[in-house]
């Protein structure tokens, strides 16, 4: 299957690709890995106390064009939404984003 | 049939390169399509079956990293699509060197890439070490789960440590 050309769109202009502050108290850094081919990413989100929204999320990966594209699309997605909201986004989400097909 | 069973080698993640590259000629030779040529077909066939099996087992064993994955394998404790998951300690330390070489590829630095090279060579001896005498020890019969579940664990970390050497390979390269 041929990726779409918003997957693309992602990979060559990955958005939100950066580094939180960690030391602040409402980012939350989470760590993941891909250990077959030893790529790792990081997925921050920066929260509103107040709220409980999100107001900001950055990724930063070294893998493949679908880790990237997927990020990309999932920081998107997770900025202004509310951390239940969020919670509830799973891996299926992505892949059944409407012509988003990886 | 397994390639160990195939060059008649016990199961071990520490071979003799040249006993097993003898092992791989004698099979060659053995089993060469063209000392088939004037038998039937079906003969024919598997000669190329068991010289191709041969071509396999030698790219698997010959190698100390592939032969630990064909072990893995065969034992079950590799399988592909496994979300394997490593310790969050180890996957910071792969994504700040990863970090530093994003930044040596923006700007190049002959210094710290020497620098990085000397700390990946001692964390590949680092990981080595934790694993060596498991490894050097492993005997078919005689090791648990346990042992091999450690193997994994450093078969995977140990790609991480590759790619990144790869990468400074590129640099190296390209200065």
């Amino acid at each position: 299957m041929a990726y779409s050309e918003k997957v693309l769109e992602h990979y060559e202009h990955p958005k939100n690709v950066g580094t939180l502050d960690k030391s602040k108290t409402n980012v939350g850094t989470g760590l993941v890995g891909a250990p077959e081919c030893g790529d790792v990413m990081r997925l921050q989100i920066e929260v509103d106390p107040a709220t409980q929204t999100i107001i900001d999320a950055k990724f930063k990966t070294f893998g493949c064009g679908s880790a990237i594209a997927s990020a990309s699309l999932a920081t998107e997605w997770l900025k202004g939404r509310s951390l239940d909201d969020a919670a509830t986004l799973d891996n299926m989400d992505i892949v059944e984003e409407p012509s988003c097909l990886l | 049939m397994n390639y160990f069973e195939f060059y008649e080698l016990p199961v071990s993640f520490i071979l003799d390169a040249q006993e097993v590259k003898r092992k791989f000629l004698e099979r060659s030779k053995k089993y060469h399509p063209d000392f088939f040529v004037n038998e039937e077909a079906q003969q024919q066939s598997e000669m190329l079956e068991l010289s191709t099996f041969n071509t396999r087992a030698y790219h698997a064993l010959s190698d100390f990293d592939r032969r630990m994955q064909y072990i893995l394998e065969m034992k079950n404790q590799v399988s592909e699509g496994e979300r394997y998951e490593l310790s969050p300690d180890f996957l910071m330390e792969m994504m700040d060197i990863n970090e530093g070489l994003m930044e040596l590829k923006a700007q190049h630095d002959s210094a710290k890439i020497e620098t990085l090279r000397k700390q990946v060579r001692g964390l590949f001896d680092d990981l080595y070490q934790e694993v060596s005498s498991i490894v050097e020890a492993y005997r078919e019969e005689v090791s648990t789960e346990s042992d091999l579940k450690k193997i994994k664990d450093y078969y995977y970390r140990k790609k991480y440590l590759l790619r990144i050497q790869q990468s400074l390979d590129t640099f190296a390269a390209h200065s």
